[in-house]
């Protein structure tokens, strides 16, 4: 199990060590060098460097919240020691205001000057009391002391509207807003609080103005760090003390400060810290304690650099650490990148020269470890490519020399083809086979006989690289069967190769071999060339050196005696059927001119015997006996109908000789129509038939051979009265376009489907019987469609049988061109 | 004086149709055998018109009707050629040596007399 487990993951690592070869070919590309040392960084750099940073961001965090919390905790702490030293010296005051306002002394609802003593006692013992005032509850002063002014109570001041009156007089004490006098330069507040003769009862309110430059003092006591200071504002948001005495004497209203409007937001809280800008426009943080009795509130601040300077440096240290680390991991990923790569280098180096077709490549790898056994199976791979490479170059070489020997046959087959199949010209045809079967085979000289049948000897027919005298000798002395190696090969079927003439052998004694030995040549190939069994001639090639001919060559050279016998063949076909040919086309002008001849040679006789018969049954031989005129009325029929005959054979051979013109001329349609009825009507009227003749005024002037077109029509008017025995014909005429369309309807006794078309052929008459009964020619139709053809027109028939026939001309008006009768 | 006609014809069997016929008619006729006779009859008769055959032994009727007309003396005498070899331009070649008349074999004995009987002056007809 672990073993399959095992070979299945090797396999797979395997496909994947593939996979990988086969893509770092492409990611290996010139610009993408060293990335496997990139590679290795990243990874370094992000498990390394990762880590410390990390850690260093962990530690940055749990540093800065820690310093923050101390921070604030300790800024805290003095905005709330400096509100509490505050809120206990103004609430001593107020104390001092208390025990001063209510005395034993105090009777009878009076202030006595006991009273007034007390009071004096009270500015002597605390100096930050300015001056104080002992109200009625009228609201009008009683007593004044004083630190500065006479101590004369103003009696015209009425007190009772002020908040300091009330609030004292409802017993409770009274801590005014912030004031700046105008002869004084610190801030003073009204601190108020009842007189009461006993607990309970107010008899008079007691009104101190109390300097508060202590708060100055206290909190220029206040000192955070190097440049951390604390100041106090009022609930109007005016600055009471500050460090710098200035910006407090200026009353500096700092209630657009924002660390001093949050203050004012309802519901922010007694104490509190944020972070915020300075009046300077530094960052700081800000720690806050309200006074609560007086409203003020007590603010310190820090600058954030400074404060947390201490934390920057630490982590500063800490960074520096990490940076370090950071770089020696770098540095080692590189370095170790650079072992791993340089190898994998070199062997992409010797793979691309590879590739290069630089076969010679080889690494030299002393790495000691599987990097080195890689490279040196590499270098085997490399040899044995190289090898392999030789051999195949060597294979190339061999079939491009062997491609080019077969090519060269095959063109020049195709030279021998071309020439067996495109001339007729057979000395030409053996000419171009015996160069070629000379050059291919490398041969000295060639020769081909064509074997003569009946003289049994071979005749010379051509050759290629021989000598003139050479050749009138074998011209003078043609070889046999017997005497010559051709005749042998013939004899035997087969080719004769004799590899040296001058060997004794029993080719020795072949008379035409010793020519051959004479003129020089030594190795001697014959080819019989053979057709069909017979034998045709032969092919000999000779060369001065000896050795004979090769198995190849004489394969290659049967494939040329071959093509030599075809062509001798085919030319004496041709000659054949050229002869043939010229004896056709004789027989056919023969044939011509003798139906011309005849045709002349039987009108002489036939012109005596119509004559004659003419002049019998006119009475010029004197009255005619009445028994002898029916038989003379059927000599000149049937020697009427011989002389039809004899013009028409003569109008075909004619027309075929090409000897028959149109005779061309302007005609008009309704003259050949008034020809028609003046020649058809008797033979109609003869039969009891009606022939209706009908025309059409919109045809014009026409052109063409009218005689010809009469004719035609004639023939068709006079078969249609031949063929029908009841009823009538109807010849109608009608313009068609450029042509004139005559159309000759019969009621006769038709014509079967399957001669419509052999009607219009020479003697071929519709149906036997029917000609036997109907006297014709048998050619007029014939001669109709040559002369309708010779016009460029057409003509057909449509027919039912027993119910008539309908024959189409059709004819140019006017012909243009008068066409050949026959192609 | 009956009308004279000189026939100038190789086949016994027209001439004696044609003598029939125009002795028939009233006409003399004067017969020859061949073309090289034709000459030396009319310079002899005087016909009053000829009838020559074309196709004619030794001298054919062609050239016997061109010395004919070439006689200022004979060249009167109207001559009717008689073709049987009815190709296309034997009236032309008939024209062209002076003949007055073509026809062709075979022909009705009635067209002959006719055609002659057109060329004879009014008075002889």
């Amino acid at each position: 199990m672990d073993a399959i487990t095992d070979l299945s993951s090797r396999r797979v690592s395997g496909g994947a060590d593939a996979k990988s070869t086969a893509t770092s070919s492409a990611i290996f590309g010139p610009e993408q060098r060293g990335g496997i040392v990139r590679r290795y960084f990243l990874v370094f750099a992000t498990l390394v460097g990762g880590s410390l940073i990390l850690s260093l961001l962990v530690e940055l965090g749990f540093r800065y919240i820690e310093t923050r919390k101390d921070l604030e905790t300790v800024h805290h702490q003095m905005a709330e020691l400096a509100a509490l030293r505050i809120q206990n010296y103004v609430d001593g005051i107020a104390q001092e205001l208390r025990m001063a306002a209510a005395p034993p002394q105090l009777t009878d609802h009076r202030l006595t000057d006991e009273y007034a003593f007390n009071l004096r006692n009270l500015i002597k013992d605390e100096p930050a009391i300015r001056d104080v005032v002992a109200i009625g509850l009228d609201g009008r002063e009683q007593l004044r002391e004083s630190r500065i002014a006479p101590s004369v109570p103003n009696a015209g001041i009425d007190h009772s509207s002020e908040l300091s009156f009330s609030a004292a007089r409802a017993g409770k004490t009274y801590f005014g807003p912030v004031n700046f006098p105008p002869d004084s330069l610190e801030p003073r507040i009204i601190i108020s609080v009842p007189i009461e003769a006993f607990p309970g009862d107010v008899v008079g309110v007691l009104a101190a103005e109390v300097n508060v430059r202590y708060a100055w003092d206290v909190v220029k006591g206040i000192h955070i760090g190097e440049s951390g200071y604390a100041y106090v504002v009022s609930s109007a948001g005016i600055l009471v003390a500050h460090p710098d005495l200035q910006l407090v004497l200026q009353h500096k209203d700092l209630s657009d400060l924002p660390q001093v409007a949050a203050l004012r937001v309802p519901g922010s809280g007694e104490s509190g810290t944020g972070f915020y800008k300075n009046l300077s426009g530094q960052h700081v943080l800000v720690a806050y304690q309200r006074i609560p009795n007086i409203g003020w509130t007590v603010l310190v601040e820090r600058p954030l650099l400074e404060a947390y300077a201490p934390a920057l440096i630490s982590l500063g240290r800490t960074g520096g650490i990490m940076l370090i680390a950071c770089i020696l991991a770098v540095v080692a990923a590189v370095r170790l990148g650079r072992r791993v790569v340089s190898p994998i280098e070199a062997l992409r180096e010797g793979a691309g020269r590879l590739e290069a077709g630089d076969l010679d490549a080889r690494l030299h790898l002393n790495t000691g470890d599987e990097f080195e056994e890689l490279a040196d199976d590499f270098n085997r791979m490399a040899a044995r490519l190289q090898e392999a490479h030789a051999g195949l170059e060597r294979k190339v070489a061999e079939r491009t020399q062997a491609l080019e020997h077969s090519l060269n046959e095959v063109r020049a087959l195709g030279d021998t083809i071309q020439a067996v199949s495109a001339s007729l010209d057979l000395q030409k045809v053996l000419r171009t086979i015996v160069v070629h079967a000379t050059e291919l085979s490398g041969s000295d000289a060639g020769l081909i006989y064509e074997f003569e049948e009946n003289a049994q000897i071979f005749r010379f027919r051509a050759g290629h690289l021989l000598r003139p005298e050479f050749i009138s000798t074998l011209e003078a002395v043609p070889p046999t069967l017997r005497n010559s190696i051709i005749g042998r090969a013939a004899v035997a079927a087969e080719p004769q190769n004799i590899s040296n003439l001058s060997d004794a052998g029993p080719h020795t004694i072949l008379a035409f071999n010793t020519l051959l030995l004479a003129e020089g040549y030594r190795s001697v190939l014959a080819i019989p060339t053979t057709r069909n069994a017979d034998l045709i001639g032969g092919i000999i090639l000779v060369r001065r050196g000896v050795g004979g001919y090769s198995a190849g060559e004489v394969d290659l050279l049967r494939t040329f005696a071959n093509g030599c016998s075809i062509a001798i063949e085919h030319a004496r076909l041709f000659l054949e059927v050229g002869q043939k040919n010229t004896a056709l086309q004789l027989a056919s002008q023969h044939k011509s001119q003798f139906l011309a001849s005849m045709s002349h040679e039987l009108r002489t006789p036939m012109n005596a015997i119509l004559g004659f018969t003419d002049l019998i049954s006119e009475g010029v031989y004197g009255a005619l006996d009445e028994r002898l005129r029916k038989p003379v009325e059927q000599l000149q029929i049937n020697g009427q109908h011989l002389l039809r005959l004899i013009n028409d054979v003569l109008d075909l051979a004619k027309i075929e000789a090409g000897r028959l013109d149109l005779n061309l001329g302007e005609y008009n349609v309704d003259e050949i129509l008034e020809a028609l009825q003046a020649t058809a009507t008797p033979l109609a009227q003869a039969k009891n038939l009606t022939l209706h003749v009908s025309s059409d005024s919109k045809i014009g002037d026409c052109y063409g051979d009218s005689k010809r077109i009469f004719q035609v029509l004639l023939n068709i008017i006079g078969n249609a009265i031949k063929f029908t025995k009841h009823g009538g014909v109807e010849i109608a005429v009608a313009a068609l376009d450029t042509e004139v369309h005559y159309t000759i309807r019969d009621s006769g006794v038709g014509i079967p489907a399957e001669n419509l078309m052999s009607i219009f052929e020479e003697f071929g008459r519709g149906d036997p019987t029917i000609a036997k009964e109907f006297a014709g020619t048998g050619l007029g139709l014939a001669i109709a469609k040559q002369f309708v053809t010779m016009h460029g027109g057409r003509i057909w028939a449509e027919s039912k049988l027993n119910v008539g026939s309908t024959f189409h001309v059709v004819v140019p008006q006017r012909v243009v061109a008068p066409g050949v009768s026959r192609q | 004086m009956s009308v004279r006609i000189l026939h100038v014809e190789d086949n016994s069997a027209n001439r004696m149709i044609v003598r029939d016929l125009l002795e028939f008619e009233g006409f003399e006729v004067i017969e020859v055998m061949d073309g090289e006779e034709a000459l030396p009859a009319t310079e002899r008769e005087r016909p009053d018109l000829i009838l020559m055959d074309i196709q004619l032994p030794r001298i054919s009727g062609l050239e016997a009707s061109r010395r004919i007309k070439s006689r200022e003396d004979l060249r009167r005498i109207p001559i009717i050629a008689v073709t049987s070899f009815a190709l296309s331009g034997d009236d032309q070649k008939a024209a062209a040596v002076g003949c007055d008349a073509y026809i062709a074999k075979p022909y009705r004995p009635r067209e002959l007399l006719q055609l002659i009987k057109k060329l004879l002056p009014s008075d002889q007809r």
